[in-house]
């Protein structure tokens, strides 16, 4: 460490919270192989919660706010060293670790159990279990890495796990099609993440997360002006392909195909908030670039607002609960980029739980239907499933921010920050969780409310108390966890800003925006306001799609500006404003084009025409050479007779 | 004495072989040119042996003889069944080892 005023304490708790699902991984991957696939997740629930409980250890003794200076290491092993550079594989407790592990290991365990049940059916379910765990044991190095290439080998092993259980049913085109587009989608961003680690690595000579943040602006200041924007920028490029944020989202919904629990830990809870988790890692550099955070913001409000808008008319209830993830995904980029780390923080935990129990609703819900998605088929669950159907009741009011509900005050602060940096921001941002209110409404009515519309509605059935189990937990969680950051005339928490404040090593962060002071009364008004426009909007849409039926139904944009005006802006959103054929006509087609022409030109007529050449100039002189051979005995005679002649002659010659 | 006499036989006997090898197509007939040549080499080999006074190659060329006589033996032995497969002693018939 190069601040010696700094106190380091080690410790080797740490290494056990990766070690335990990696034994997971290994017991139920190459050892075991169970047949039973309940008897395999019960292995790898048995590791994630001793995870659990070793990360339950670790924030109980370090807690949310390290004593001044103090940094904890798990000094484990050295990695690798080569020249100048060397990379220890050292795990670092911060308080903001403390949360993402609770939140990892704690919502990871609920959906193990929950998986049990999920996929009791499947043949061969401890690959799954392995994958889980995999995934486990990645995520927790991404949040425990103290030096970017630990990080980074986190993140490739999120994005590696993701691949895996994406296409986890692989032999559906489209499944192992959604794989491997979330993979090179991943790949794009983790450039970015490279990129930032070799600039990090040329200027500041090391990669420790907690020595950057000590060498801070003032050090990046003597150097060329555009290296710590490029490397910020570069980590906010990987961030955005891993917490899905435009233009590297179009993964995500995609993702969708992999098994539903799946959904919920990696394309919800845990992985997609990694971007935002790293950010904060090295806030006090990212709070430098007020620049920077405004690329940042607009990401994000464009994010979520895009991703609300194609929310709203989607038909399958997995996909709205995708786009509804990089919806709130961009409300928390926005967040970071107003220069609020800890509101982003905060609804990166919130979002965990509420995110997580639509999901498993949702999952819930897919199971009791025979794996039907379609909300068009659904309607009247709420007779059939009626512990599914509370929990999901209460997953929708925390993420539409029903007051006093977890989502509600993440949100709001969320808002208040973008409200400080201009009316235009605040007004995006509030349409965006005005959608948020109608397509979660939307999805609530279409599945729950109504008359069954198919036969599977009609004969859903309830999970069973292995999958509600979790969803009653996590609905608690959801319920109260907004307490533990209340707004500041409410005088409660301010647990997430002390935790996020003492997660720097000591270094301080700047404050990039002008402090915009809103007096208490006015704050009031502001979240009545809001609380009422989205109960507003919800109601709305409860109303309406509560009576949807899938033949005479008229939608409220129908309604409100008559059919055939409506139907352009209900078709582009259907079809997610044509972003993947966009994409697919940008970049997929030169690339394919590119590629077939290198295929014809270069591989093609030059490499196989080189070879092909070969064999046949061999060929060519080898078929006049076998004509001499005719196979005839007195033509080999003849050979023989016309070579003595000449060597007598020779030989006369030279004697003679 | 005067041995040039036999050595030009042997030679003689040894172009006819030639000549008789190359121009019949009768396998017969080609191995009984072989035999005429192998005999204007043993000619010659017996006439250098008198030339140059010893008597080696008299010696060589009865064991030559015993050979050939072997051989001869295993070559229409061949001849036959070769015939009794393909019906033919013509050597334009065998041509298996065209490259």
């Amino acid at each position: 460490m190069e601040s010696t005023d700094v106190a380091i304490e080690t410790t080797q708790l740490l290494r056990w919270i990766i070690l335990f699902p990696l034994l997971g991984a290994i017991l139920n991957g190459i050892i075991l192989r169970l047949k039973s696939t309940k008897l395999a997740g019960i292995v790898a629930t048995a590791a994630s919660l001793a995870a659990f409980v070793a990360s339950f250890m670790a924030v109980t003794r370090w807690g949310f706010s390290l004593e001044g200076a103090s940094l904890v290491y798990d000094q484990w092993f050295m990695w690798f060293q080569s020249g100048k550079v060397s990379v220890p594989f050292w795990l670092e407790y911060t308080p903001i670790s403390g949360i993402m592990l609770l939140v990892v290991t704690g919502i990871g365990s609920l959906i193990h159990i929950y998986s049990i049940s999920y996929m009791e059916k499947e043949v061969g379910g401890y690959r799954f279990f392995t994958y889980l765990n995999l995934f486990l044991v990645a995520m927790l190095t991404l949040v425990l890495g103290s030096n970017l290439v630990t990080v980074f080998l986190g993140w490739e092993g999120v994005g590696l796990c993701s691949y895996l259980l994406i296409g986890y049913w692989f032999t559906k085109t489209e499944n192992a099609q959604a794989g491997m587009k979330a993979f090179i989608t991943n790949r794009i961003g983790d450039l970015g993440f490279l990129i930032s680690i070799f600039l990090f690595l040329a200027y500041a000579g090391t990669l420790q997360i907690q020595e950057l943040n000590h060498l801070g602006p003032q050090f990046f200041s003597a150097l060329p002006s555009w290296v710590l924007p490029a490397a910020l920028l570069g980590l906010f490029w990987a961030a955005t392909g891993k917490s899905a944020q435009f233009p590297l989202y179009v993964w995500l919904p995609d993702a969708m195909a992999g098994p539903t629990p799946v959904s919920a830990l990696i394309h919800a809870a845990t992985m997609v908030t990694s971007g935002i988790f790293v950010i904060v890692r090295v806030w006090p550099l990212f709070a430098s670039q007020p620049e920077v955070l405004n690329v940042v913001f607009w990401v994000g409000i464009f994010t979520a607002w895009l991703a609300a808008l194609i929310a709203l008319t989607q038909n399958d209830i997995k996909k709205v609960l995708a786009y509804s993830t990089v919806s709130q995904l961009g409300f928390m980029f926005t967040a970071l980029g107003a220069g609020a780390p800890e509101a982003a923080l905060f609804h990166v935990l919130t979002h965990a739980f509420f995110k997580a129990l639509l999901f498993l609703g949702s999952g819930s819900v897919i199971h009791g239907m025979h794996h039907e998605q379609d909300m068009r088929k659904m309607g009247g669950l709420a007779h059939h499933m009626k512990f599914t159907h509370w929990t999901f009741v209460i997953g929708t009011a925390a993420i539409i921010g029903f007051p006093f509900t977890s989502g509600f005050f993440s949100k709001d602060l969320i808002l208040a920050h973008a409200l400080s940096r201009g009316m235009v921001p605040y007004a995006l941002l509030l349409t965006a969780a005005l959608m948020t209110a109608f397509y979660m409404l939307r999805a609530y009515s279409m599945t729950f409310m109504g008359k069954p519309r198919s036969d599977a509605a009609d004969h859903a059935h309830e999970s069973s108390p292995l999958m509600l189990i979790p969803l009653g937990v996590l609905s608690i969680g959801s319920l109260f966890m907004g307490w533990i950051q209340t707004p500041h005339f409410m005088g409660g928490g301010h647990l997430m800003e002390t935790a996020v404040k003492s997660s720097w090593g000591g270094a301080e962060a700047m404050k990039p925006f002008a402090e915009h002071k809103i007096s208490v009364g006015g704050e009031i008004l502001m979240i009545l306001a809001v609380v009422a426009l989205i109960l507003g909007v919800a109601y709305y849409s409860f109303k309406v799609y509560r009576e949807f039926q899938s033949k005479k139904f008229i939608s409220p944009a129908e309604r409100a500006v008559g059919p055939t005006t409506a139907a352009p802006f209900i078709n582009a959103s259907q079809n997610k404003f044509f972003v993947d054929e966009a994409y697919d006509l940008i970049f997929v087609r030169p690339l394919r084009f590119l590629s077939g022409a290198f295929f014809r030109i270069v591989d093609e007529t030059g490499i196989n025409g080189l070879l092909h050449g070969m064999r046949k100039s061999l060929d060519f002189s080898s078929g006049i050479l076998s004509w001499a051979h005719t196979g005839n005995v007195q033509t080999y005679a003849w050979y023989l007779a016309a070579g003595a002649a000449i060597l007598l002659i020779f030989v006369g010659r030279v004697l003679l | 004495m005067n041995t040039e006499i036999y050595i030009v036989t042997g030679v003689v006997l040894f172009v006819l072989g030639v000549i008789g090898f190359l121009s019949r197509r009768s396998a017969l007939i080609a191995l009984m040119s072989l035999e005429l040549m192998l005999n204007g080499t043993n000619l010659c080999l017996i006439s250098f042996s008198r030339f140059h006074g010893n008597s080696e190659g008299g010696s060589l060329f009865l064991l030559i003889v015993l050979v050939a006589a072997a051989e001869a033996a295993l070559a229409l032995s061949i001849l036959v069944s070769l015939y009794r497969t393909s019906g033919s002693v013509d050597l334009d018939d065998f041509r298996l080892l065209k490259g």
